[in-house]
């Protein structure tokens, strides 16, 4: 079922869980990237069409490289990518990202804490990196 | 040669880890010159093992979360000495099994990591900081129930403070962790910090501390006594409790002070059922 | 009167769940789509329902959660009415809740909601503007009718009783009557509906009669032609509430 990702932006699809705050930053780290971190080699996709079984968006995860933001260790982006037939190639933990985090408040499902977009900021910044090719504690090149 | 088993596996067939659960079954009793159980004929004819289980301790393999081997010497009356869960392992291991139940290479590469890792652990002895493995995790839970939110506790070997937190005993020693209700309140759990090992506390003391994005807390300890051991696995992987928070996500063992006149401080898993659909009905 | 027959029918195709034992809540499934704004707005309208216009009445349901597996959020939307507030017309959540638990007790969609009203909307939470905070107040309230609507329907079931308008506690909202070409229409709960627009500061003249409009016809059917006799008719009962009349 699998296909070989050709070029193209690369999708970054967050799992956009709408009970814990986890799913917001998930989504808001997203936009970040594909809005104005990397606008010119990445989309988004909405997870809900793929489990749906939309055709468009299955062909498109298929044909594309995929990086998944997932909240939390329930992993419902990179599971239903995957069970899409699309190729993975970094699937992101927000949970992970509190382990520098220790003590933040990161506001709610609803809206964000300074701290809560402290987190987004980092995961944004490093996938966005990832993306880029770029290694961590490398030469770093300025965003395009 | 190590210490010999009576091996029951699940032999399931409806996926690859029931095979897999047989493999691995297969290999111990190689090692160790165990016995292997059958566990159709143990269902039907359990006198045919009798001196067999008389004799040597219980290894269960069981395949998947069914867990019909545990299932079914717990129904049996079977005391489980050790237990392998391959699904588990499998998922630890990051391998993905051959679709088919014929055994293939990855499953069989899988199955000598399993058994290698299995007779590795054995052989180790428990230090004061980790498991003494003595604790089986429960299998039958009754639930209570708001909204969408589902939250089980063990029908037997549990008791409860109100604070949530339980605490099971076996001989003079007790392991303590947080209840099903507590890990799903706090969400998924970035942080654990280990109470300190050698130290003596009181019923009631907190014990370490557990953070999350919405809340942090201190466990707090249902008995009192000198903690021995304390799960430093939940460090890196503080998920665990929400996980399985009443097996893997167990936080401190303790060595008893006067259990028995602390118990009536606590609740079995009725009781704790009972005060929990009082305090979800004030959500 | 026939949308309102139609919107009835709607709500009644799927059946009502009534749980035995269980307190009757209604679970609300947000589409929560990434790619367009609409799904932010499904969001952020359905977040707004739970924590502040029906706070225990209603439950969200994870759709992500939902589709990968989710038993416990299965469970609750096969017990309990449903109600999914999607982005777009491609419908996911609605068709996602099919799939899985059943059919939908009603199925909302914020671009129709908005009449394509959307366009200076923001997908990002971070980038709100007055036009990303009325959308998600219209498709908020629009959530929070249906809840009590569909709360109603339960209560009026197992009572035997009928009413026009009520809210979850059974009890009739206050109306307030129009006259609309030559006949008295009732529109339930018009004092309530002038009191928050009052509060939120809207004039009381005729330049307010677009948003009296649109405001209104969350709660209340309108007939295609009677838009204009609303419009009039609602500026002057909005001015005699504000005592300008």
């Amino acid at each position: 079922m699998k296909t070989e990702a050709s070029g193209g932006p690369t999708l970054v699809i967050p799992c956009s869980g709408i009970g814990k705050v986890h799913g917001l930053i998930s989504r808001e780290a997203t936009y970040e990237i594909v809005d104005r971190l990397a606008p010119d080699t990445t989309d988004t996709l909405c997870l809900a069409l793929l489990v749906t079984g939309d055709e468009e968006a299955l062909a498109k995860v298929r044909s594309h490289s995929c990086i998944t933001i997932d909240g939390c260790p329930k992993a419902c982006s990179q599971k239903n990518v995957e069970m899409a037939g699309g190729q993975v190639t970094e699937a992101v933990r927000v949970v992970d990202a509190f382990k520098n985090h220790r003590g933040a408040q990161p506001g709610t499902a609803t809206k964000l804490s300074e701290e809560g977009w402290t987190i987004v900021h980092e995961i944004a910044d490093e996938t966005a990196r990832a993306i880029r090719g770029e290694t961590t504690g490398g030469d770093t090149q300025d965003a395009q | 040669m190590g210490k010999r088993f009576a091996i029951l596996p699940c032999n399931g067939l409806d996926k690859a880890y029931g095979p897999l659960s047989r493999e691995v079954a297969l290999a111990i009793a190689e090692h160790t010159e165990s016995e292997i159980i059958c566990p159709v004929l143990l269902n039907n004819l359990q006198a045919r093992y009798e001196k067999t289980l008389s004799g040597l301790p219980l290894l269960v393999v069981d395949g998947c979360q069914t867990r019909c081997a545990t299932k079914l010497a717990n129904k049996l009356g079977i005391k489980i000495d050790q237990k392998i869960m391959v699904s588990e392992a499998a998922k630890e291991a990051g391998t993905t099994l051959d679709k088919s139940l014929r055994l293939g290479p990855a499953t069989l590469k899988l199955a000598e990591e399993i058994v290698a890792g299995f007779l590795d652990g054995f052989e180790k002895k428990a230090t004061t900081a980790d498991s003494s493995a003595e604790f089986d995790a429960p299998v039958e839970f009754i639930t209570v129930t708001h909204d969408k939110y589902v939250f089980k506790i063990p029908i037997e070997g549990y008791l409860f403070n109100e604070n949530d937190c339980w605490v099971r005993v076996v001989g003079g020693r007790a392991r303590v962790g947080l209840s099903d209700y507590m890990q799903q309140n706090l969400t998924d759990i970035t942080y654990f910090e280990p109470p300190e090992v050698g130290r003596v506390i009181e019923q009631f003391d907190e014990l370490g501390a557990v953070e999350s994005a919405k809340a942090a807390t201190s466990p707090i300890s249902p008995v009192s006594g000198k903690i021995v051991a304390v799960n430093s696995a939940l460090v890196n992987s503080p998920g665990t409790i929400n996980e399985d928070p009443y097996g893997k996500g167990w936080i401190a063992e303790i060595e008893l002070a006067d259990f028995e006149s602390e118990r009536e401080l606590l609740l079995d898993g009725s009781a704790y059922a009972e005060t929990l659909k009082k305090k979800v009905a004030d959500l | 009167m026939k949308q309102r027959a139609r919107s009835a029918a709607k709500r009644r195709e799927a059946t009502l769940k009534m749980p035995n034992e269980e307190t009757l809540k209604v679970g609300v499934i947000s589409c929560s789509g990434e790619e367009i704004a609409e799904g932010t707005i499904s969001r952020l309208a359905t977040r707004r329902v739970l924590e502040l216009l029906r706070p225990g009445q209603a439950v969200t349901i994870c759709l992500p959660l939902f589709l990968s597996g989710g038993q416990e959020e299965r469970d609750f939307a096969r017990r309990h009415p449903t109600i999914a507030v999607d982005g777009c017309s491609k419908r996911c959540a609605k068709r996602g809740t099919e799939m899985h638990s059943g059919p939908v007790n009603v199925s909302l969609v914020v671009s129709e909601i908005l009449n394509g009203k959307c366009g200076g909307c923001s997908r990002s939470a971070k980038s709100q503007s007055e036009v990303d905070k009325e959308a998600i107040w219209r498709v908020s309230e629009r959530i929070a009718a249906e809840i009590d609507a569909l709360l109603a329907q339960n209560s009026q079931a197992e009572c035997g009783e009928e009413s026009d308008a009520a809210c979850a506690c059974t009890r009739p909202v206050p109306g307030g009557s129009l006259e609309i070409d030559g006949r008295t229409v009732t529109v339930a709960g018009l004092p309530l509906i002038f009191e928050h627009l009052a509060e939120s500061g809207l004039a009381a003249d005729d330049s307010s009669a677009d948003r009296l409009l649109e405001t209104v016809r969350i709660y209340h059917p309108i007939e295609p032609g009677e838009e204009q006799a609303y419009k009039s008719s609602l500026v002057e009962a909005y001015k005699h509430y504000r005592g300008q009349t």
